[in-house]
């Protein structure tokens, strides 16, 4: 594909269209292919651009982090961590080592989200996801400071402890808010 | 608490909890089990968890440097044995036992300090041995009280220690018992034999093996199989029989073991 096309086509997923996409889905309006189809072209996209969303943080390529982690709340999550996982080692890579990076700690709670089990969870897709997402917890811990990650799990967990119901705090999903 | 473990778990290589930090997730962790059934669903989710957490595998270097900080941490804030307690309640429910059996085979081989107890240990790993436990299970956890007493106990009282494991079939009738009863004798006694060879093959010579109890243990072994042989030959057969009392070294012979039906060695 040559730049200029490749160019057009960021600006085009760049816009809302992914977003907005989604919630024709969940109105029954389009079917799940139409959504697929636009969700992986941006996955495809942000794959090859891993490196430059790090080093050029122009608004296309932010846009493109953010639907990268719109994308972790839908079904199409898993379809993500290939991104998620070179998005980190160019974290590594190009930056100057382990530093904070605030989309990569955002796909953290997401993903810690994602893997938390509840009731109605269907156990192969739940077991499936959580050993998927192995990979990405490593390459975001070792892009990571020490104390960014200790953080957002101590505040999981001190969190999960305040609560008064046990089922909840043993599997409890906190608010995103909670760290923000 | 359960999705924070699991991530802990995953990230074993990479992130290690402040130590701090890891103090309250045990007070946590001990709080929320002690006295927990692990039978709901939510909280069989936890103790495996927790299970998976403690029983993270260490390094192949050396079982004790490569301890990883976790199993360390539980030994620093003195809280082996309550795991141990937590793994030993878990083994009874079946999709937690596995989890349960490397936890405890961990902490048996690691902690110092459930080494100060033996007997306590000794007579747990009886009461297991004799509980409707998965064979699998059981062999997994009387490699981790073999490799225990090979390693922390004088070589002249290891006979003591281990005759616990053989206990348990002093009421098994060799003439009269099923395969499946003899097999999972033998899959015991090999583990035990395999486990002391490769862990300390030059304490086998000590005088309480080629006298007295040790004797006694291997003399009853090496009959048992020579009729388990002979009662079971269409179900498995050994190739190599037991050929000469008074030393441990015969113990050998179970790794010998060539079993066509069951496959024993299969089973590891």
């Amino acid at each position: 594909m040559s730049k200029s096309a490749e160019h057009e086509l960021k600006k085009i997923v760049a816009s809302n269209v992914v977003q907005e996409t989604h919630h024709l889905y969940l109105d029954g309006r389009i079917g799940p292919e139409s959504f697929s189809a636009i969700a992986l072209l941006a996955i495809r996209l942000a794959e090859t651009e891993a490196e430059k969303l790090i080093e050029d943080r122009n608004p296309i390529n932010s846009k493109l982090l953010e639907i990268m982690l719109f994308l972790l709340g839908t079904d199409l999550s898993p379809r993500t961590f290939t991104f998620w996982v070179s998005f980190a080692e160019a974290r590594v890579d190009v930056g100057d080592g382990r530093r904070e990076e605030p989309s990569l700690l955002q796909a953290l709670v997401l993903l810690l989200e994602n893997a938390t089990w509840q009731e109605d969870v269907d156990q192969d897709e739940w077991m499936g996801y959580r050993t998927d997402v192995v990979e990405v917890f490593e390459a975001i811990c070792e892009a990571t400071e020490f104390e960014t990650v200790n953080f957002v799990i101590t505040s999981w967990l001190d969190h999960a402890a305040r609560l008064e119901n046990s089922t909840k705090k043993l599997v409890v999903q906190i608010p995103r808010s909670g760290w923000r | 608490m359960e999705v924070a473990l699991f991530f802990l778990t995953s990230v074993k290589r990479e992130f290690i909890l402040s130590r701090s930090a890891q103090e309250t997730l045990f007070r946590w962790i001990f709080e929320i089990l002690d006295g927990a059934s692990p039978h709901r669903e939510v909280l069989t989710l936890l103790h495996k968890a927790v299970l998976s957490f403690f029983g993270i595998p260490h390094s192949l270097d050396s079982p004790y440097e490569g301890v990883v900080p976790y199993a360390k941490s539980l030994e620093m804030f003195g809280l082996s044995f309550k795991a141990l307690e937590v793994s030993f309640r878990a083994i009874a429910v079946p999709s937690i036992s596995t989890s349960a059996a490397h936890t405890i085979d961990k902490l048996i081989r690691t902690s110092a300090m459930i080494a100060l107890h033996p007997e306590q240990i000794s007579q747990a790993i009886h009461q297991l041995l004799s509980s409707a436990v998965e064979i699998s299970d059981k062999v997994c956890i009387v490699e981790g009280y073999t490799f225990f007493v090979a390693q922390r106990i004088g070589k002249e009282d290891i006979p003591r220690q281990i005759s616990p494991v053989f206990q348990v079939f002093s009421n098994l009738e060799i003439g009269s018992c099923t395969s499946e009863v003899a097999l999972e004798a033998l899959k015991i006694w090999f583990s035990v034999g395999r486990t002391l060879y490769t862990t300390s093959p030059g304490e086998l010579d000590a005088k309480s093996w080629t006298e007295g109890m040790g004797l006694a243990m291997v003399n009853w072994i090496g009959q048992s199989v020579a009729t388990f042989s002979r009662r079971f030959s269409e179900d498995f057969e050994v190739i190599e029989a037991f050929s000469r009392c008074g030393n441990l070294i015969d113990f050998r012979w179970l790794q010998a073991l060539s079993i066509s039906r069951y496959r024993i060695q299969e089973d590891y």
